[in-house]
C-alpha cells in the first residue's frame, strides 16, 4: 500500500488502512519514543498514544510529508511532553514525600528498567551515554537521537522538528561537541 | 588531526549503520593517541549497548491495544512507581494543612491578641477600673483642696 493509498484509506476510515499503518510503523515509532524515554513500557505506552492521535486526525493529514515523518513528529512531541509532565509530577511527588504523603521516592530516577545484567561495565557505559544524551538541550537531544539512533537523514529531521536544514546541522554539531565534553569527563579521558 | 576532530568523527562513524568508513587520517591518529583510542572504545561500546535495547520484535497485542485505547480513551494507561501519587489525597491533604494553619492563626490571634496590645485587662473590666481610678483621683483632689483651704485659713489667722 503506497502512502497516498494509505492516506485516502485512513481518511475514509478504512480499518485495513489503520491496521496497515500501525503494523508497518509500530517498531519505528516505539524506537523513536524509546530513544528519548529510555524505558520500554513508557515507549510502548506513548507509541500507542501516537497511533491513537494519528488515527483520530488522519483526515487532517495533508500529505505534505511522508507518513513516517508525520508519525515521527507526533512521537517526538508526545515523548517530550511525557518527559516534561514526569518532571512536574516528580517535583509534586517529592513535595508530597516531604510531607509524608507519598511512598518512598523510587531511586530509579531515570525511569530505566531494572535489569539483572551483571556486566557492570556495559551498564555503566549505557548509563553514561544515556545520561550524556539526556543532559543535552531538548532540541539537540532530539536531533542527535533521530540522526544517530534512528538514522534519519538531516532533511527528514528538519521536517520532523519543523526547522531548517542548517538548523539541524547546527544542532547535531553542537550536540556532538557537548557529548564530547561530557564523555571526556568519564574516567578522565 | 586534532583530538577534537578525531572525536567528532568517532561520534559519526560509530553511529553509522555502515561499517566504519575508512579514514586514514583518523586511523593514524587513533594509533598514536591513547585518549582518542579510549574515547572510541568507550563510545562504541556504549552505543552498541544502547542500540541493542531497540525493539526489534512486534508486540502482537499492540494493534488491539491501540484500537481499544481509541475506543475507550486511556483505559490502558500504565501506573508507574513514583507516579502512584494520589492527586486527590495530595490535594485534600494540602487543603487540610492550609485550613489547620489558618485556624491556628485565627485562634492564636484571639487568645494572644491582648498580650500583643500590652494589656491583659479585658475591655469591660478596664472601663470599671478607669471609673474607680477617676473617683480616686477626684477624692485625692478634694482632699488636696481641703488641705489648701486649711493652710490658707491658718495663714489668715496667723496674720491676724
Amino acid at each position: 500500500m503506497t502512502d497516498s493509498e494509505l492516506i485516502s484509506g485512513l481518511a475514509a476510515g478504512d480499518p485495513e488502512a489503520g491496521r496497515f499503518l500501525v503494523k508497518s510503523h509500530q517498531l519505528q515509532v516505539i524506537n523513536v519514543c524509546l530513544g528519548l524515554l529510555h524505558n520500554h513500557e513508557d515507549a510502548e505506552d506513548i507509541a500507542q498514544d501516537v497511533f491513537v492521535e494519528a488515527l483520530k486526525n488522519a483526515h487532517r493529514f495533508r500529505g505534505d510529508s511522508k507518513i513516517s515523518t508525520w508519525l515521527y513528529r507526533i512521537a517526538v512531541n508526545r515523548s517530550l511532553n511525557h518527559i516534561r509532565n514526569n518532571r512536574k509530577k516528580r517535583f509534586l511527588y517529592e513535595i508530597g514525600a516531604v510531607f509524608g504523603l507519598a511512598d518512598d521516592v523510587d531511586n530509579n530516577k531515570s525511569g530505566e528498567p531494572y535489569t539483572e545484567d551483571n556486566k557492570l561495565e556495559s551498564n555503566e557505559l549505557r548509563h553514561l551515554l544515556k545520561s550524556a544524551i539526556d543532559s543535552l538541550p531538548e532540541n539537540q537531544r532530539v536531533a542527535f537521537t533521530l540522526n544517530k539512533f534512528e538514522e534519519l537523514p538531516y532533511a527528514e529531521i528538519a521536517e520532523v522538528m519543523q526547522v531548517s536544514l542548517p538548523a539541524v546541522e547546527s544542532l547535531i554539531h553542537r550536540a556532538k561537541i557537548n557529548l564530547q565534553k561530557k564523555l571526556k569527563n568519564y574516567k578522565n579521558l | 588531526m586534532k583530538c577534537r576532530d578525531a572525536q567528532k568523527l568517532i561520534l559519526d562513524y560509530t553511529a553509522s549503520a555502515d561499517v566504519r568508513q575508512y579514514n586514514p587520517d583518523l586511523d593514524r591518529h587513533l594509533q598514536e593517541c591513547i585518549a582518542c583510542r579510549r574515547f572510541s572504545e568507550i563510545y562504541s561500546t556504549a552505543y552498541q549497548v544502547v542500540a541493542a535495547e531497540r525493539v526489534t520484535e512486534e508486540n502482537p497485542e499492540f494493534y488491539n491495544n491501540v484500537i481499544s485505547r481509541l475506543r475507550t480513551g486511556k483505559a490502558n494507561r500504565l501506573e508507574y512507581g513514583w507516579l502512584k501519587i494520589n492527586t486527590f489525597q495530595f490535594g485534600t491533604s494540602l487543603t487540610g494543612l492550609a485550613a489547620a494553619v489558618f485556624l491556628g492563626i485565627w485562634l492564636g490571634s484571639r487568645v494572644f491578641a491582648p498580650f500583643f496590645n500590652g494589656s491583659v485587662v479585658r475591655e469591660d473590666a478596664a472601663s470599671g477600673l478607669q471609673e474607680a481610678y477617676a473617683q480616686e483621683i477626684m477624692q485625692q483632689e478634694a482632699s488636696l483642696d481641703r488641705l489648701e483651704t486649711y493652710f490658707f485659713d491658718n495663714e489668715k489667722n496667723e496674720d491676724k
